[in-house]
C-alpha cells in the first residue's frame, strides 16, 4: 500500500498547514487536539493488535520544545484516559500558553513528569516510547539535551513510536543525523518524503483533512474504518 | 443489580465547565471538538446497532450557542465517517458574530456539507434518517421564543428520529419537558446525564471521556465505563 502513497515534501506540508489555518480556519488548539487524539488511538489500536495481553501498557512520552511536543502532550492525556500507564519527560518547556495549558491538563490527571531519563532503561521499564521531540520542521544539528536523549532512546531497545517524523530526521532528506529508525510511525495528515521506504508499521492520522486539500496536493487517503481517526498503510 | 448513575443540575454543570476552562485551562476549541466527536461517534454507533450502513441523511439543527457549536463539530465528523449531514442554522434575528461559530461553519463548508436556509414544512423520513438536535443545551431556561418555537414544533411533528445533544432542546435542565415539546429517540449527555434525564427511556449515551478524574471525583459522578477507544458509553 505504501509504495503508491503520496509522500509530501516540506514545502507541501507547509502549504497544507497554511491552508488548515487560512482556508479551514482550524485553530491550533483544535488541530493539535485532533492530531494528538488520533495518535493515541493509533497506538492503542496497534497495541491491541500486537500485544493484546498487555492491558495497561507503560509508555514513556518524550515531549519536545515545539508543536510536536504539544501533539505528544495531547496523546499522553488521551492514552491515560484509555487506561495506559503514562510517564512524561519534558526537558525544555517554552513559555507558550497553549503548551503550558496542555502540561497542566496532564498534571491534573496525575501523569508523572520525570526530571531526567534513568541511566539505563530497557524494555522492562516501558512497552513503548512515544517520540514527540521534533516534527517536520526540524533542520540542522541536534543540540543538547536532545542529542543525548535521542541517542539514549535509540540504544534502549524499547519500541519507539514517532509522531509525524522520527525526531531529528529532516522532512525531505531523511535520517541525515543517523539516529534511530522508529518501529512505528504515525504520520500527521500525510507521510513525509523522509518516510519513503520506511518498512516499519505506519499509520496516518488525518481524518480531519478536507477533500479540497487532498485534491490540491494529490494526497492519498488512507483506509479509515468506522469512527477511527487513523488509517494503517503498512 | 441496577447501577445508579449521577444526574447533574444546571448549577453543577456550570461549575464543571468553569473548572475545566478557568482552572484546567481547556480551551473551548478542545472541549467542543471532543464533545462533537463524542456526539458523532454515538450517533454512528446507534445507527450501526440498528443495522445501518453509511450515507445516512442527518438534518443537523444548529442553535446559536455552544450546543450549536457541538452540532457543527458533530456534523463535520459524521461527514468524515461517511454519513450525509445537512445543516440548518437557527438563531436570533440579531446574529452574534462569534469567531468560533464562523470557523466551525467554514470547516463544514470545506467538506461540501449542504447548508439549507429553510426547514421544509414537513420533515419527512424520505428526506432524512435522523435529526441531530443542537439548538439548546444545559443553560436553556424559560419559554421558547421565536424563531425557535416554530423549529421545535416542526421537529416534534416529524416522524424522523431525533438525537438530542446533551439536553432535548426546550427542556428545562432540572425539571424536564416543562414546555411540552418533543421527546427524542436518543440523547447524548455530555459529561454526565442531567436531572431532566431521570426516567428517560430512549437510547441514552454519554460523551465526555475527556473529563478528568479529579472533577469526576469532586462532583461524585457515577458513570458507565468507557471501553476501548470509544468516546461514548451507553447507559
Amino acid at each position: 500500500m505504501e509504495a503508491n502513497f503520496k509522500h509530501v515534501s516540506f514545502e507541501e506540508m507547509s502549504g497544507i498547514d497554511e491552508d488548515y489555518d487560512k482556508e479551514c480556519k482550524y485553530q491550533v488548539s483544535q488541530l493539535i487536539e485532533l492530531e494528538g487524539f488520533s495518535a493515541a488511538q493509533a497506538l492503542y489500536y496497534h497495541n491491541l493488535e500486537t500485544n493484546p495481553d498487555v492491558k495497561e501498557p507503560k509508555v514513556l512520552v518524550i515531549v519536545g520544545p515545539g508543536i510536536n511536543g504539544g501533539d505528544a502532550l495531547v496523546a499522553a492525556r488521551h492514552l491515560k484516559f484509555f487506561g495506559y500507564d503514562i510517564t512524561i519527560f519534558y526537558p525544555k518547556r517554552p513559555k507558550k500558553e497553549m503548551l503550558e495549558n496542555l502540561t497542566l491538563q496532564c498534571e491534573n490527571i496525575s501523569i508523572p513528569f520525570i526530571e531526567s531519563l534513568p541511566e539505563e532503561f530497557g524494555s522492562d521499564s516501558y512497552d513503548f516510547i512515544l517520540d514527540g521531540i521534533f516534527g517536520f520542521t526540524f533542520k540542522g544539528e541536534i543540540r543538547s539535551p536532545f542529542k543525548e536523549i535521542i541517542d539514549q532512546i535509540g540504544a534502549s531497545g524499547i519500541k519507539i513510536v514517532s509522531v509525524d517524523v522520527p525526531s531529528s530526521w529532516q522532512c525531505d532528506e531523511g535520517n541525515v543525523n543517523s539516529t534511530y529508525t522508529p518501529d512505528i510511525l504515525i504520520s500527521l495528515t500525510a507521510p513525509k518524503k523522509c518516510s519513503e521506504g520506511f518498512s516499519g508499521v505506519h499509520y496516518i492520522a488525518g481524518r480531519f483533512t478536507p477533500k479540497f486539500i487532498v485534491d490540491k496536493y494529490g494526497l492519498s487517503v488512507p483506509p479509515y474504518e468506522g469512527c477511527n481517526q487513523f488509517g494503517k498503510i503498512n | 443489580m441496577e447501577t445508579s448513575y449521577s444526574y447533574l443540575g444546571a448549577k453543577e454543570m456550570k461549575d464543571i465547565d468553569d473548572e475545566l476552562m478557568a482552572d484546567l485551562r481547556y480551551s473551548v476549541y478542545q472541549l467542543m471538538e471532543l464533545a462533537g466527536l463524542s456526539v458523532a461517534q454515538s450517533l454512528y454507533h446507534y445507527d450501526k446497532e440498528l443495522g445501518g450502513s453509511d450515507g445516512k441523511k442527518v438534518l443537523v439543527i444548529v442553535g446559536p450557542g455552544n450546543n450549536g457549536g457541538d452540532a457543527l463539530v458533530a456534523a463535520r465528523h459524521l461527514k468524515f465517517f461517511g454519513h450525509s449531514p445537512v445543516v440548518y442554522r437557527v438563531y436570533y434575528p440579531k446574529r452574534p458574530k462569534k469567531d468560533l461559530y464562523e470557523e466551525l461553519v467554514t470547516q463544514c463548508e470545506n467538506l461540501e456539507i449542504e447548508f439549507i436556509d429553510e426547514l421544509p414544512e414537513d420533515i419527512t423520513t424520505e428526506a432524512y434518517d435522523y435529526i441531530l438536535d443542537g439548538i439548546f443545551g444545559f443553560s436553556f431556561s424559560g419559554s421558547i421564543r421565536a424563531p425557535f418555537d416554530d423549529v421545535i414544533t416542526k421537529m416534534g411533528a416529524s416522524d424522523v428520529p431525533i438525537a438530542s445533544i446533551d439536553v432535548p432542546s426546550g427542556w428545562n435542565v432540572d425539571e424536564g419537558n416543562v414546555n411540552g415539546t418533543f421527546t427524542p429517540s436518543m440523547v447524548i449527555s455530555l459529561t454526565a446525564p442531567k436531572k431532566c434525564m431521570e426516567g428517560f427511556t430512549g437510547a441514552h449515551y454519554i460523551g465526555g471521556r475527556f473529563v478528568p478524574k479529579p472533577i469526576i471525583d469532586k462532583y461524585s459522578i457515577t458513570l458507565p465505563e468507557y471501553s476501548g477507544l470509544d468516546q461514548f458509553a451507553r447507559l
